[in-house]
């Protein structure tokens, strides 16, 4: 007698079951490599939720943030790669931040090569009141991208006009979809949207601050000092910064640089900037410290 | 003392074969032992680019335990059977390890604030709590002794400044909003110096909280008003007795049923959001005493002025629109043509109106009809409310504006104080709050209120 070939069972053509396998696939098929951590996801996942509520507030400050989150969860988040792209970065910096920041070190490095350069950084005297300004600036802008619990967020004013369209499109759309018995705050969505993009050209972010706090440190030629004393006192947010304008780059595009390049590929970026050996010790130890580094094999930029 | 020369050496596959003591010590530290591949992630790199290329080279590397930081120059020579690794000027240095700012010290109750400043006391965030006393808007920067009036304690020490100058921790700052004759709102400070890698000092960060002598009635301007007064400190007493705690734990479940701070266990998350639940019908059972306690007060009374009604019924249904689609339940608003102003107060007017909603929501059934229906009579106008719910015995029509009533019902739908202080307020404010029902046919709760001529 032949054996008898069976199929297996393959579900009641449920369209979430027929999803999640399709999710499974995709998981499994994936090298380890190349897989977030949760934490990496649940961290992304939350800058999410938080822009997204920060962009809505923009709309309606009164607009029902947990009724759009869920639903646009429930229904799937209408995300473009430039939005997961922004979540991502933001919470791997905040993961290399998180890292790095509890662990402070002694490091006396003060013989070796390049390291002769003067302190120059807030809590000491700045040599004039505008960079002291311009640093002030930086550091309050570079604050505002957490929420109200300390937990790492993105700011409007620190994404792109694109991304920060976007976000106002789908979300207006959303509440379209929610007011379409109200006829009259209908009516008045699409100036909310309006003012939430006037606003957005009206203020400053990280990188426009980044901006002035290094032409200020350039005109008291102080830059080349700041930028190694900024890595070794792992101030992350500065140094970024400043490598970023002297690249002409985003921000968040140089972070994402810096949480992802092997240190081969910093020398572009660190040696016009006259980075000591120390100062590269330092950032290429403090980099190690962030673990499930996406690290890139070929090059960037 | 560590010897200035270490070495190690690895096979083809990158197996450490042999290592001298210290480098030893460090992949052992790491999980990994001789016969296991190099683990320590500096060195390991290098050692792959430099087998990869089959190149010798040399680079500054720094490894560490919690203690100790090692520093050296790694020299790596890929050879057929695999590396000879030699680490020149191996040098250690001890950690100096802060404490770690946990987010916990920066979490303020409701009633207070978090804040941080940097070097100079600038500050540079300040987030204000729900509850907490207002601040003024542009602190953006400026110095912490600028935007509260900072106060010296019994003995003439400032603990923030003693702090600043020996970068430590401090706690029991006096400070406050404001000076008489401007409100004052009293808040004790205390924060933890934040330093940068180099032990610099990068800034303060903390909390503060409303000062436990804060009674209110150190606020010039509620001292000749008693009612207000005993309001106002019976509320700051459920505040620091319940609402905290409960804020607290709603807001941790809360953060770990959505596992914000990383995954857990999926019963866990759900036992989290039970907790949360809990949290919350608790609140809402503190919120309802507190109300109680107030309303039954011998010289309660509500200012009653001229309101749109219309306009009140709508936001009202707004508010409870999302229970009512989560149950698949419609919402008629149905209105008289000319407007409709009539005497109340509004939050009270609000309050109950949204509670008549959510019970109408709460006891229908899936796929039913609420209706909201406004009316003006001569000198009164009604705000109406039906369902098409299991209706309401003659029995129960009876007793179900008493307090604690809920009709026999056990489960954790609500307090049994809804209806009874929707009555007693409706009634501070000259009006009504009445139902009729039959058992089968939903219930009829109307509000009644006095209405206001046009001028």
């Amino acid at each position: 007698m032949s054996p008898t070939s069976v199929s297996p069972p393959r579900g009641n053509g449920s369209p979430i079951l027929s999803a999640r396998m399709a999710e499974l696939v995709q998981y499994m098929g994936t090298p380890l490599l190349g897989r977030l951590t949760d934490e990496q996801r649940s961290l992304s996942l939350a800058i999410a939720r938080r822009l997204v509520t920060n962009v809505a507030r923009h709309i309606d400050a009164d607009m029902d943030m947990a009724a759009l989150w869920g639903d646009w969860t429930r229904d799937g988040i209408p995300v473009t790669e430039e939005f997961a792209r922004a979540c991502f970065t933001r919470a791997e910096e905040h993961r290399w931040r998180v890292a790095t920041e509890h662990s402070a070190l002694t490091v006396n490095l003060n013989n070796q090569q390049g390291n002769q350069h003067v302190a120059a950084r807030a809590g000491d005297v700045w040599p004039n009141h505008a960079l002291a300004a311009a640093y002030q600036q930086f550091q309050l802008a570079d604050r505002r991208r957490f929420d109200a619990y300390g937990y790492p967020a993105l700011g409007i004013t620190d994404i792109s006009d694109n991304l920060f369209r976007h976000l106002l499109n789908e979300i207006a759309r959303w509440r379209l979809e929610v007011l379409s018995a109200d006829r009259k705050s209908s009516a008045g969505l699409g100036d909310a949207v309006r003012y939430a993009w006037q606003q957005k050209t009206a203020e400053k972010g990280i990188d426009a601050a980044a901006q002035d706090f290094f032409h200020q440190l350039l005109n008291a030629n102080l830059l080349y000092d700041y930028v190694n004393e900024a890595i070794l006192r792992h101030e992350w947010p500065s140094f970024l910064a400043l490598a970023s304008v002297a690249q002409a780059q985003r921000y968040a595009d140089m972070s994402l640089f810096f949480m992802t390049a092997t240190p081969d590929q910093w020398a572009k970026i660190l040696n016009p900037l006259r980075v000591s050996d120390a100062a590269k010790l330092t950032l290429e130890e403090a980099i190690m410290l962030l673990p499930a580094r996406a690290s890139a094999s070929d090059g960037w930029m | 003392m560590s010897p200035s020369l270490v070495r190690c050496r690895v096979d083809a596959q990158g197996i450490l074969i042999s290592a001298d003591a210290p480098l030893l010590r460090l992949q052992q530290l790491t999980g990994a032992d001789l016969g296991d591949p190099m683990a320590l992630p500096g060195l390991a790199q290098l050692l792959h680019s430099a087998v990869a290329s089959m190149r010798r080279m040399s680079r500054a590397v720094m490894m560490g335990d919690a203690r100790f930081l090692m520093t050296g120059v790694a020299q790596i020579t890929p050879h057929g059977d695999g590396a000879d690794i030699v680490i020149q000027d191996w040098r250690s240095i001890e950690r100096v390890v802060t404490e770690p700012i946990t987010l916990h010290a920066s979490l303020p109750s409701p009633m207070g604030w978090s804040w941080e400043t940097d070097a100079d006391l600038n500050l540079l965030a300040m987030r204000v709590g729900a509850s907490a006393p207002p601040l003024s808007v542009d602190w953006d920067g400026r110095p912490l002794g600028e935007v509260l009036h900072l106060t010296a304690d019994q003995d003439g020490d400032m603990p923030i400044i003693s702090a600043h100058e020996d970068k430590q921790i401090f706690a029991g700052q006096q400070a406050s909003t404001g000076k008489p004759p401007k409100t004052v709102h009293d808040m004790i400070l205390t924060g933890n110096p934040i330093f940068d890698a180099k032990g610099g000092l990068r800034g303060f960060r903390g909390i503060a909280e409303p000062a436990p002598h804060m009674d209110i009635n150190q606020c010039p301007h509620f001292q000749n008003d008693g009612e207000i007064y005993a309001e106002l400190r019976f509320n700051k007493r459920v505040d620091d007795a319940l609402r905290q705690p409960l804020n607290q734990i709603i807001g941790k479940a809360t953060s770990i049923a959505d596992q914000f701070d990383g995954p857990i266990r999926a019963d866990y998350a759900r036992y989290a959001s039970d907790i949360a639940q809990a949290g919350r019908h608790l609140l809402g059972l503190v919120d309802d005493l507190a109300d109680v306690q107030n309303i039954e007060s011998p010289t309660f009374h509500l200012d009653a002025q001229n309101i749109d009604l219309l306009d009140i019924a709508q936001r009202a249904v707004s508010l409870t629109a999302s229970q009512a689609d989560e149950k698949h339940i419609a919402v008629r608003f149905l209105v008289p043509e000319q407007g409709c102003v009539g005497k109340g107060e509004p939050r009270r007017v609000l309050q109950i109106l949204i509670n008549l909603l959510s019970n109408a929501v709460r006891y229908s059934s899936s796929e039913t009809e609420i209706v909201v229906h406004v009316e003006r009579f001569e000198d009164r106008i009604s705000l109406a409310v039906s369902d098409q719910g299991p209706g309401i015995s003659v029995e129960h029509q009876r007793v179900i504006f008493d307090k604690f009533e809920r009709l026999g019902r056990r489960d954790s739908g609500g307090s049994g104080l809804g209806l009874y202080i929707a009555r007693k307020l409706a009634r501070a404010m000259g009006g009504d709050l009445t139902v009729t029902s039959r058992l089968g046919h939903g219930a009829y709760f109307t509000l009644w209120l006095s209405a206001v001529n046009a001028a």
